[in-house]
């Protein structure tokens, strides 16, 4: 729909173009561009007024990422919720973005406890983070770490627990710029 | 390679049973492998690839590192012991070396 609006825009003439045409001609062309315009402002309006998906929704995973997720933590099933991933909304620089990923709800007893959480991205040259390794010693599954984040993305932290039981959340985070161009700033970069 | 130092913060005192958080960070450039330096050429990777973290010798957290981690990584993770004991931390290099570091903490 954006496509054919900016058609109908493209087609209005210019100033000098239309010198030689009658005034009709002149009268159905400006309709057609305030048509055009309407149309684009009302598509405009439609798309930023649309359903805003929730921030908690876990949005689908790309192919690629499923497939690396059964291939490392060996298995696809995955509910969601547990997995709390703390993130800035908006981060200036993705050299060093803060990042906290806890399973706050466990007991971490010798019956129940969280085994491992795996912190993957979506948009890095190397889609792996970390992945975090809990006893029951640990008290509660909670750990910081500062990760560096290419462009914005999306982030997906998994959990597995001791009975086998196996959670997942993601996060989107707004990266203003991304670890791979921060050499510009160099002083003496070529 | 500059030498690598280590920084740690845990409380040297704590209740039995309690959870306290362990901080640690160790100086590490963790180039990740992308990055080019200013002559054109490519930095290879050399990151700290794995951190342990065991208290009287059995294990209490250990985290796999990879290309994402930052420069100097930090690592903030949780704990609670029974008992007065140490703490030893490793980092395990790209190059092999295996950096550690300790500390000691008494059960009130």
């Amino acid at each position: 729909m954006i496509q054919d609006t900016a058609c109908v825009v493209q087609e209005v003439p210019s100033r000098i173009d239309d010198r030689g045409s009658s005034g009709t001609g002149k009268l159905i062309n400006r309709r057609k561009a305030l048509l055009g315009l309407t149309v684009c402002t009302g598509t405009i309006a439609a798309i930023s007024l649309g359903p805003v998906p929730a921030a908690s929704a876990v949005p689908e995973m790309p192919n690629w990422l499923q497939t690396l997720v059964r291939d490392r933590l060996g298995r696809s099933e995955f509910v969601e919720g547990r997995v709390e991933l703390e993130m800035p909304n908006r981060a200036d620089t993705g050299l060093s973005v803060p990042l906290t990923v806890s399973v706050p709800d466990s007991p971490m007893t010798e019956s129940d406890y969280v085994k491992s959480l795996h912190v993957f991205s979506t948009r890095n040259p190397q889609p792996l983070i970390s992945d975090y390794y809990f006893t029951p010693t640990s008290g509660v599954a909670k750990v910081s770490q500062r990760i560096r984040l290419a462009q914005t993305q999306y982030i997906y932290g998994f959990a597995i627990m001791s009975d086998e039981s196996a959670w997942m959340s993601a996060r989107h985070v707004t990266v203003t710029l991304g670890a791979c161009a921060v050499e510009i700033f160099l002083p003496d970069a070529k | 390679m500059t030498k690598v130092r280590t920084r740690l913060s845990l409380p040297p005192i704590v209740q039995k049973g309690e959870i306290f958080e362990v901080k640690t960070l160790v100086t590490h450039p963790m180039d990740n492998g992308f990055m080019f330096s200013r002559d054109g050429q490519r930095i290879p990777r050399h990151i700290i690839n794995r951190f342990e973290a065991s208290f009287n010798g059995a294990l209490v957290f250990r985290a796999d590192w990879h290309e994402a981690v930052s420069p100097n990584p930090f690592m903030s993770f949780h704990a609670s012991v029974q008992e007065s004991g140490k703490f030893d931390f490793r980092w395990y290099d790209d190059d092999g070396t295996i950096h550690t570091a300790s500390a000691e903490i008494e059960v009130a």
